[in-house]
């Protein structure tokens, strides 16, 4: 894996990892939906890849609902391109 | 909720001005022994455990010497109380008593009361709900006001009502003004002095104190040190840390989870996730009465995340032995089920893809309810797991689910028993 092509952001208990050499071969672009479906719609497409439309602060601050949907949807729509690590133990 | 020590209740009534007998607490029976030697009077020696009984369960005793005190202190270490072994004791100056009396503040729930209700009583050292019972001419009770608090007169009332002598009215109701300070700076469930003494030498002293504090306010009070605030007679287990750690540190919704045993390696355990506890018990219910056991007790709810979800359901499934995963989700509510669908799919894609046959039932009714099953059926479809997703039609027939969840175990376990190298 390129980790220059990895895409990374913290949630307020995890971190999200999307791996964008994926991204562009990709046609569903499904995250960005199911964030705003199931989400609190804060990714958007630029130049065929999905990032933050907020701050990394404001993601990490609860932007990020970690409602998981961009990561399932991913799965099963997209390229397994999203991985999201939410550790057991939380540190804050 | 949790309960203080006997120890800790007792500092906390200290510091709002009300007697105690003067004691500490000693882990052996050397240091018993030390903490009688330095009050120089005869003590109490007492298991210092959460529970009531302990003078009929043999675990208080009298000590006139310092060599008394220490072979007090070593019977009772090495003695049991309901089945748990006895750690620490409280060693306490001994109290001469002329008088008990009962005081008490609990939290009545009841939608007509919704308020601390101060309890009092001239038949102390028993229990209050016995002399409610046959006796309830000697208990007066006080329903607060909450922003008015309690005045001295009302707490005075409690005692003249029930004809205590006029030159001990004013230290009672100031005890019980006081109690009820502590009760709401603590934001306490419970708090009860049993007996209150009036002792030989003429003062109002706590002899006992048991004072339990709500279990979402304890990360209020860093000061109590509380470590594990759950209701629980046993420390905490591993995993019972862990989820506990989930919670304090993640506001979003709620979560419990109670392990209620460790030993799982004759079969038939299941582990249990229940969203909202009402709806929890129906499940656990069901499957008690077809014959499967369970294995931990666990709820998400009030709305929580689908990472905190998540979470829950790993350390469900972290239980070593479980055959089986319950989910009794009988809520028909405000809360969005698709996070809880998104986050088990991805603690089960996680934890079971090498579990072949591995049963999960799950009851999801309420909001979004078509697309929770939808999610959870369309996440794990290539997973080898034998899956069985109910709605609503079902809140009220958990008993179907029970059975189900019963004969899918069977089958796993019969498809465990024949895989090459399994014992049989
Ligand atoms: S669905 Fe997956 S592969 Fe497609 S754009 Fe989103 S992250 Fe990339
Ligand atoms: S976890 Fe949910 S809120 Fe966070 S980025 Fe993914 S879809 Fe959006």
């Amino acid at each position: 894996m390129n980790r220059d092509t990895l895409y990374e952001f913290n949630s307020r208990t995890g971190r999200i990892t999307i791996n964008h050499d994926e991204c562009l071969a990709c046609e569903s672009h499904a995250c960005v939906k199911a964030c705003k479906q199931y989400g609190s719609g804060i990714l958007k497409i630029e130049s065929g890849k999905p990032i933050l439309s907020i701050t990394r602060e404001e993601a990490e601050k609860g932007g990020c609902v970690e409602c998981l949907s961009c990561e399932y949807e991913c799965w099963f729509k997209g390229r397994k391109a999203i991985v999201i690590d939410l550790p057991l133990t939380i540190n804050l | 909720m949790v309960k203080l020590t006997e120890h800790k209740g007792k500092e906390i009534l200290r510091s709002m001005g009300i007697n105690t007998p003067t004691g500490d607490v000693a882990r052996t029976s050397l240091e018993a022994r030390r903490i009688s030697e330095s009050l120089a009077k005869p003590v109490v020696v007492k298991a210092h455990v959460p529970f009531s009984g302990r003078f009929k369960a043999g675990v208080v005793k009298i000590a006139e010497t310092p060599d008394e005190a220490e072979k007090a202190a070593s019977h009772i270490l090495s003695s049991e109380i309901r089945g748990f072994s006895i750690h620490e004791l409280l060693v306490e100056e001994k109290v001469e008593i002329e008088k008990e009396y009962y005081a008490g503040i609990i939290i009545n729930d009841s939608w007509k009361v919704r308020s601390p209700v101060i309890i009092f009583s001239v038949e102390g050292g028993i229990s209050i709900e016995e002399t409610a019972k046959h006796s309830p001419e000697k208990v007066s009770t006080l329903t607060v006001d909450v922003l008015k608090g309690v005045n001295k007169y009302d707490a005075y009332n409690l005692a003249i009502r029930l004809g205590v002598p006029s030159q001990w009215i004013p230290k009672i109701g100031e005890t019980l003004t006081a109690m009820y300070y502590a009760f709401k700076r603590y934001e306490a469930r419970i708090l009860e002095i049993n007996p209150l003494a009036l002792t030989k030498d003429l003062k109002i002293a706590a002899l006992d104190c048991k004072m339990v504090i709500d279990d979402s306010a304890a990360p209020r009070h860093p000061e109590l040190g509380i470590q594990f605030p759950r209701d629980r007679e046993t420390p905490p287990t591993q995993l019972e840390e862990m989820a506990w750690k989930i919670e304090e540190r993640d506001y979003r919704g709620t979560s419990y989870f109670a392990q209620l045993t460790q030993e799982t390696k004759e079969g038939g355990y299941v582990g249990f996730h229940g969203i909202g506890g009402g709806g929890a018990m129906l499940g656990m219910d069901a499957l008690h009465r077809c014959g499967l056991k369970i294995a931990n007790y666990a709820d998400t709810s009030g709305n929580p995340t689908a990472a905190k979800v998540y979470r829950v359901a790993k350390i469900i499934l972290a239980q070593p032995g479980i055959e089986g995963y319950f989910l009794s989700g009988a809520v028909i509510a405000s809360q969005e089920q698709w996070h809880h669908a998104h986050g088990l799919v991805k603690a089960f894609r996680e934890t079971l893809a090498e579990k072949p046959g591995f049963p999960i039932v799950a009851l999801i009714a309420g909001n979004k309810e078509k697309e929770a099953h939808r999610i959870m059926k369309e996440g794990l479809k290539d997973l080898p797991v034998k899956l069985e997703v109910y709605g609503r039609d079902y809140v009220y027939n958990l008993g179907h689910l029970a059975l189900r969840m019963r004969s899918l175990v069977e089958e796993y376990r019969a498809m465990k028993t024949n895989e090459p190298g399994h014992p049989i």
